[in-house]
């Protein structure tokens, strides 16, 4: 099977939807991409290329750019999909969600439910995430807890390219709004990716790894540093098994409840403040109704309750790295 | 120094680049004879058993279980009783030191495939043994399969001709379009794809739907069949079809759901291992499939197509049938039911995959048949 890139996946996943739905359609700030550069329109696709050419096969009718206008840009994006168009609406940087806030929260996740079930909004916000970039505390967060904490919203958070794809068709496919987030430092991550069009339900978590002793669970990015953790402890003995949500909303909580039944220990890595965190929420959820299987406390790592630093050093540091994490899973090991 | 005979890390099919021992058979100093079931490999397709080579005594046992190495890697070492400790130890560290894993191309990316087209549909195959000379081999996979299949008996069928396998539509990576799923469609797949490869006669294997389709074929078209082999064969008289399994592989979507029936189609359910679960939760994932698989489901449980094979039989004078009395997807046909000519072979220690179960006999049994 050949191997492709996260990036390239989600390339393929929306040029794919394109080509079957003529309804499904690109808007966003520099989507046609490389307008006024030397490459001319088409040739950059978006800022970290995900969408590069399809502007060339699609034309300005169906990729287009728009002004610098966040609150624009998904305001018409619910238009159009109230109105029977599918769009796929960029925010370059999670952050500057901000700015459109309402446009989310209080229109399209509201809608179906305010017109009695009448109204459908088939639409996908998809974002960056992250820190590690270098960019600073406003193009560096993650804000998956917000978006989670929203009735009427689903959240995806593709770990690796196999994945991404999957849920990209699932995302346009659905009828409801999706905030796709992807982590700017997985785009150059590879996996084996059919070239067949296929389909990952939301609220379907990947048991990455089985193992007995821990239950490690990771988001995004975080994934790859719970993986590496549990393949270094497994050489001293200590058997985690790791658990990929894939979406924070909806959760599959059946598939984390069992783990820990079987485990009784937690570690929940997340790339997040403290507080309000998918580590807080989690936890909260195994104390609710799996508290009888926990032979330890549990133990979230996630960032400290910072803006994202801009030194290198102290971002580093600021993001749940290996070390922490293995310091975690000692902790509920010693109980 | 000639008498001590290494046991390496076996190689079952192309995509093998490692395998993890699970449990040794026999115990250092235990006596050997050629074929004894020596230790259990784990691979990232299946389980299986690698057998003793030659007669002897297990004189080291150097992989110990959970350990997992690449192909030709060293697991232990026969010797006569005669042989001094001395003369092993040096025979160990002198393979040691010199053993490199390979790492072709070929084999890191699996089994080669390429596509043709027939009946109006992409149809994926794959080729060995294309430089060989003599009659072609032609695999058949069975429902919900693909070539993928054949890893443990391609490579030795083809050491003498060229074999092909393809992937019926609605499977692996053919197109997903399954007309009305019935063997005579699939039976003019299979005339369109050796028209395609340019193959007039063909030794035609067949795997349970696939065995139905090659006797459909063999009734319809037999100038164009110099053999016929059917394993675990579906359709036969005698034969069952277990519609739950089909139904649970054809609306299963979660690996939790998938993998119970998975277990159904081996005699050992230690045999299937996660990957095998996953990439059948992946393959069941691709647009189409699930419709695919609903329409073979409704044909089968129809049965026209098995009334109709059935008629037919006496059309073909000859043929190699493996089955086990441990089926528990299709059964065993009745052997007083089929023609005089055809030879029935049970494997009852296997259960519905005895080209996996058993790729050993299975290969045997078919060199045997195609002459």
């Amino acid at each position: 099977m050949p191997k492709k890139s996260y990036r390239m996946a989600i390339n393929e996943a929306i040029r794919h939807e394109m080509r079957r739905d003529p309804n499904v359609i690109i808007l966003g700030e520099d989507v046609a991409g490389g307008q006024g550069s030397s490459g001319g329109p088409g040739k950059v696709g978006s800022v970290f290329g995900v969408l590069a050419g399809l502007y060339d096969e699609f034309g300005a009718e169906r990729v287009f750019d728009t002004p610098i206008t966040e609150s624009a840009i998904i305001g018409a994006a619910n238009g159009a999909a109230m109105t029977g168009l599918r769009p796929i609406a960029e925010i370059m940087f999670v952050d500057f969600i901000g700015v459109c806030l309402d446009q989310v929260y209080n229109q399209a996740a509201k809608f179906r439910y305010m017109f009695g079930g009448k109204a459908k909004t088939p639409l996908v916000i998809r974002s960056t995430i992250g820190a590690g970039f270098r960019a600073g505390a406003q193009h560096s967060q993650t804000l998956h807890p917000l978006f989670t904490s929203i009735p009427g919203l689903k959240v995806v958070m593709p770990t690796n390219a196999y994945d991404a794809k999957g849920l990209m068709i699932e995302a346009i496919r659905d009828d409801d709004p999706v905030i796709f987030l992807e982590s700017k430092l997985l785009y150059d991550t590879e996996a084996e990716v059919p070239d067949e069009a296929y389909r990952i339900p939301f609220g379907e978590a990947n048991i990455v790894r089985e193992g007995k002793d821990v239950t490690i669970v990771g988001f995004g990015l975080m994934l790859a540093r719970a993986q590496q953790v549990a393949e270094a402890l497994a050489k001293e003995g200590i058997d985690c098994e790791v658990i990929d949500p894939r979406t924070t909303s909806p959760l599959d909580e059946d598939t984390l409840l069992e783990s820990v039944e079987k485990t009784g220990r937690l570690v929940v890595v997340d790339e997040s403040p403290p507080r309000c965190s998918l580590a807080a929420d989690i936890a909260a959820i195994v104390a609710d109704k799996g508290f009888r299987s926990l032979k330890a406390p549990v133990k979230k790592v996630t960032c400290p309750h910072t803006p994202v630093p801009f030194a290198p050093s102290l971002e580093d540091e600021y993001m749940p790295n290996p070390r922490r994490i293995t310091e975690a899973v000692r902790a509920v090991m010693a109980g | 120094m000639s008498a001590i005979t290494p046991i390496k890390m076996p190689k079952w099919g192309l995509s093998m680049i490692e395998g993890k021992i699970v449990e040794w058979h026999k115990k250092e100093g235990d006596a050997l004879k050629e074929g004894d079931d020596l230790v259990d490999v784990e691979t990232s397709k299946i389980t299986n058993v690698a057998e003793a080579p030659t007669a002897g005594i297990l004189r080291r046992i150097v992989a110990q279980p959970e350990d997992t190495l690449p192909v030709g890697a060293l697991l232990a070492v026969v010797a006569d009783a005669s042989v001094g400790n001395a003369d092993i130890d040096a025979f160990i560290a002198d393979f040691q030191s010199r053993f490199v894993p390979e790492t072709d191309e070929a084999t890191i990316s699996g089994i080669p495939t390429k596509t043709l087209q027939a009946a109006g549909r992409t149809i994926r195959y794959a080729a060995f043994g294309e430089d060989k000379h003599g009659v072609p081999v032609l695999l058949l996979h069975g429902y919900s399969a693909d070539l993928n299949n054949w890893l443990f008996n391609a490579p030795v069928l083809s050491e003498a001709r060229p074999v092909y396998a393809i992937d019926f539509p609605g499977h692996g990576g053919s197109d997903k379009d399954v007309a009305d799923g019935s063997a005579v469609f699939l039976a003019a797949v299979v005339k369109d794809a050796m028209a395609a490869l340019g193959l007039s006669r063909v030794h035609l294997v067949g795997h349970s739907m696939g065995g139905a389709v090659a006797v459909r074929f063999a009734a319809d078209y037999p100038a164009s069949v110099a053999s016929l082999s059917l394993l675990a064969p579906a359709g036969l008289p005698g034969s069952i079809i277990n519609l739950d399994f089909v139904t649970g592989i054809a609306e299963g979507r979660r690996a939790k759901d998938i993998k119970p029936w998975l277990e159904e189609i081996v005699a050992d359910p230690n045999l299937i291992t996660k990957d095998m679960v996953e990439a059948m939760v992946k393959y069941k994932r691709l647009d189409g499939v699930e419709e695919a698989l609903l329409v073979y489901r409704d044909r089968f449980a129809a049965g026209a197509d098995a009334k109709a094979i059935a008629a037919d039989l006496p059309k073909i004078p000859a043929a190699l049938v493996i089955a086990s009395h441990n089926d528990k997807i299709v059964g065993a046909p009745d052997p007083a039911r089929l023609p005089s000519g055809w030879r029935v072979v049970f494997m009852d220690k296997t259960g519905h995959m005895p080209h996996m179960e058993a790729a050993g006999d299975v290969n045997a049994a078919l060199l045997a048949h195609m002459g």
